[in-house]
This record gives structure tokens, sequence and C-alpha cells, in this order.
């Protein structure tokens, strides 16, 4: 078998994977004993009130959608249109701000390590494009598949995917770990000696620690790992547009989702960039590579607990 | 400056709190039915939202323009709604904090209504219409994967001499791991 065959192959495979996943989280299609309450436990793992407006919002703006893309198919109305896009934008922003999404894994990422703003940004953008890209394909390509062919394999296929991608954050999470236990290059560490004279990174930061250096550069595979799995808001939009002959429009309003939950997460993430520096500038050199320390260890181990939590319902 | 400080801290303890995460939205209207009895049971329309019905719908093979016949009713009576009984049919049935038992569902049928997919069913209840006061109703769906809007057929209704009013009543219910949201229920008032 030639590569260009086994990366088709894989392609195909990981494409029915990722359309079963979509299909799967319905509880209409899938019995309860099949429902991953363990994962669901470990998504917030606090007993938190959820703002009422989020969840009448989200009813509302979807509705809202809905009404407008209706206008837009029946009497191409392109005002509509356009209001539409605009409560696409607002209904990801709300949408994204929910648990799940890879948020406790920025959460605890961005917490870890003093990285630039514009990396959290970077890590958003990645999220979001490439969950609407794995909507996309999963929908053009493998949901639609699924349906004509081989309807009983989405039942079990999801499973393939989540062990995948939950596998994958829990080797981030190690490796993550691994790399403030181990002296290396271009990091950053507290307490021990190195030679700063071999590293390559950048130093017209504004810190006043010698050893908290930030990084631009975004966690990839993170990000990757929690795109993957894309959001049933958007295969249920774009399965609508090939329902109702409307894709080019619903791809618009998946591009709004899209936006907005960049928009949400952005902030987020640079909320906690922010957040961490300003405590970190506040606290002496030797209290500072202390906190930086446990709080790597700390989000290390909770992107691990958490992806584990996940692995296990999903095995 | 403190407050430059706080902006961000404050934001990231609350980031995890503000949570939501459902995937689907459904309004569920309740409508009791009355017999010589009392209350005889609880008719209940499911309107699914558009998006999650062209789906469902797809997922079935039916077109979202077209009609739901007796046969493709059954189909999804068997293939997507008897499992549902493992969740009480999301139906929360409270009387002063004592759960309601609920039998099975009876009379399913699916239709379509402008592209949305409809659910109507009942739940059989035997409740004389006295003994039915401080009644809590409400659709609820723990893994918040559905996020249900519960409305009432009626707001009042007349039997037996008596007139039983629905009033809405916020409730807050905590999910399975998504936090705790509030919804607004349906409680009995029998005068």
């Amino acid at each position: 078998m030639t590569r260009r065959t086994t990366i088709f192959l894989a392609s195909v495979i990981l494409l029915l994977a990722l359309g079963a996943i979509a299909y799967a989280q319905n509880p209409f299609v899938r019995p309860p004993s099949e429902q991953p309450s363990v994962a669901q436990g470990a998504r917030t793992g606090m007993r938190v009130a959820v703002p009422r407006f989020i969840r009448e919002w989200s009813h509302a703006l979807q509705s809202g959608i809905a009404d407008l893309t209706t206008a837009v198919q029946d009497d191409r109305d392109w005002g509509a249109g356009l209001t539409a896009f605009v409560l696409a934008l607002v209904f990801g922003a709300v949408h994204i701000i929910g648990p799940g999404h890879g948020k406790v894994f920025a959460l605890s990422y961005f917490a870890s390590r003093d990285a630039r703003p514009g990396a959290g940004l970077v890590y958003s953008a990645i999220v979001n494009i490439v969950d609407s890209l794995s909507a996309i394909a999963v929908v053009m390509l493998g949901y639609v598949l699924l349906v004509a062919v081989a309807p009983a394999f989405r039942v079990e296929a999801p499973r393939i995917l989540e062990i995948t991608s939950y596998s994958l954050i829990v080797v981030f999470g190690i490796a993550h770990l691994i790399t403030h236990l181990l002296p290396h290059r271009g990091h950053n560490h507290g307490g021990h000696a190195h030679d700063h004279a071999s590293h390559d990174h950048d130093h017209d930061h504004d810190h006043d620690h010698a050893h908290d250096h930030a990084t631009g550069k975004p966690p990839m595979m993170l990000a990757l790992s929690v795109g993957l799995i894309p959001c049933p808001v958007s295969t249920v939009l774009l399965v609508y547009g090939i329902v109702h002959g409307a894709v080019p429009f619903m791809l618009l309003m998946v591009a709004g989702v899209s936006i907005g939950g960049f928009a949400a997460m952005s902030a987020i993430s640079v909320a906690v960039i922010a957040g961490r520096h300003q405590v970190m500038r506040r606290l002496s050199t030797g209290a500072a590579a202390a906190a930086s320390t446990i709080l790597e260890f700390v989000a290390s181990g909770a992107i691990i607990v958490v992806g584990l939590l996940l692995l296990l319902a999903a095995v | 400056m403190r407050y430059r400080l706080l902006v961000p801290i404050a934001i990231v303890l609350l980031a995890p709190a503000i949570g939501a995460h459902p995937h689907m939205w459904i309004d569920g209207i309740l409508g009791l039915e009355f017999g010589a009895n009392g209350i005889e049971g609880i008719r209940v329309t499911w309107m699914f939202d558009q998006f999650n019905s062209a789906d469902m719908l797809h997922q079935l093979r039916i077109s979202p323009r077209g009609q739901i016949s007796a046969d493709q009713s059954r189909e999804i009576y068997e293939t997507a709604f008897t499992h549902l009984r493992a969740m009480d049919y999301f139906i929360l049935a409270k009387q002063r904090n004592r759960p309601v038992p609920l039998p099975d569902a009876v009379d399913f049928t699916a239709s379509i209504d402008r592209g949305r997919l409809v659910y109507e069913f009942t739940i059989p209840l035997s409740m004389p219409v006295r003994q039915a006061n401080e009644l809590v109703l409400a659709f609820f769906d723990e893994s918040y994967f559905i996020s249900f809007m519960t409305l009432a057929a009626s707001d009042a209704y007349r039997s037996g001499g008596a007139t039983l009013e629905l009033a809405q009543e916020p409730l807050r219910l905590q999910t399975d791991g998504w936090g705790n949201v509030q919804i607004t229920a349906l409680r009995t008032v029998v005068r």
C-alpha cells in the first residue's frame, strides 16, 4: 500500500468517525447507557451556576437564526441574511463560553506558563478554524456518506475519535509535564541555573524576573486535538444547508458562529494570560518562581486527569 | 494599578462558571387531560429547533418539507423515542418535593410543522383534581445537550367543579457536569 493510499484511507476513517461523533451525541439517537456520564462530570468538576441569560439567549438566538434563514430562502431577503450573520456571531460567542470546547485545557495551559496574548489568539483561532473545517469535512463527506452507506457504524465509531482525541490530550499533558521536569531549551523555570546564551527566544518583553519567558508559540497539538471534535451546532447547521439546498448560506452561518466563538475564546485566553502576567509581576522573583512551578504542575496534572477521565469514559 | 489585576482575574474565575452547553433546543408544551376521575394524563408536545429537525429527519430519510407517514412515525417511536423512558422522557414531575412516578408514554405521533419535527405523546396519570395541588412539571435534560423551554398548553382548566391553574415558577436544577441551570417550571394551583 502506498503512502498516499494509506493517508487517503486514514482520512476516510477519520471522517467517518467524526461524522459518527456528531451523530452520537444526540440523546434521541443514542441509548442512555452509552452516554459518557463520567466524562460529563469531568468537564466542569464543580457545581457552578449557569447564568440564566446564557440559556435564554442561546434559545432565542438559534430561533432567530432559523427564522431569518427561512426568510432568506423563501423571500431572498438578504437584509435578513445579514441580520442572521450578526446573530450567528453573538450565538457563537454565547455558545463558546459554556463548558466544553477545550476551555479547561486552554485555561490550564495558559495559567501554567507565561505566554504572550498572541499565543492565546492563535490558539483560539486554530481551535475554531479546525472545529469548523472538521464540521464541514464531516458533513460534506463523512456524515452524508454514513447516512447513505453505513448508518449502524455511526453508533460505534464515536469511540474511535473520542479515544484518539482524548489520548492526544493526555499525551500532550504528559509531554507538558515532562518539559517542566527536565531542563531544556527555550523554556521557563525558576530555581535552577542554565545557560541563556544557548536560548533562541526573544527577551524584549516586559517582565521583572529572569526565569519567566513569555512564549508566542501557541500549543498547536492541544489546539488541534480540541478542535478536531466538531461542534454539533456547526454540523446541524450544515446538514440543514444540505437538506434545504442552502449550503453557501449555512457555511456563512458556520463562519459567523466560528468568528463569535473565536472572539469569546480569545477573550478568555488573553484574560488568563494577562491575569497570570499581572500576578507574576507582583510577586518577588523567588515567589514567582515557586508559584510558576506550582501552576505548571497543577495545570499539567489537570490536563492529564481531565483527559484521562474523558478517555476512560470513552473506552 | 490593582483594578487592572482584578479584571483579568475576575474574568478567569467567572469563565468556568458561565456554563452553558445545549446543542438542541426544544419548545415543550404541557397540557393536562381530564376524565371522570380527574387528571388522566399529561399531553406532551415537543417542537424541535429547525436545524436539529433537519438533521434528525435527514437521518430518517424524511424530507422536512414532506409528511411523516404512520409507518415512519412508528419507526421514529422505536428508534428515536422509546429509550427516552430511562430518562422519564425528560419530564420532571414532583409534588411537595416527592417525585411523581411516570408510566410508559402512549399515543405517540411524529409530524412536521413548517420544517420542525414535532413529537406528541401522552403520559397516563390518575390523580383527582383536588389532590393535584402543588404539582410541579417541567422538561429538563440532565445531560444539558437539550435546552427545553417549558410552556403550558393552557393556563387554567375546569374539572369537577374545581379550577386548576398552571403558574410559572423558576427552578434551579443540577446538570450532569455542566453546572446548575435555572429553568421555568409549571406549578398547579387548585381552587
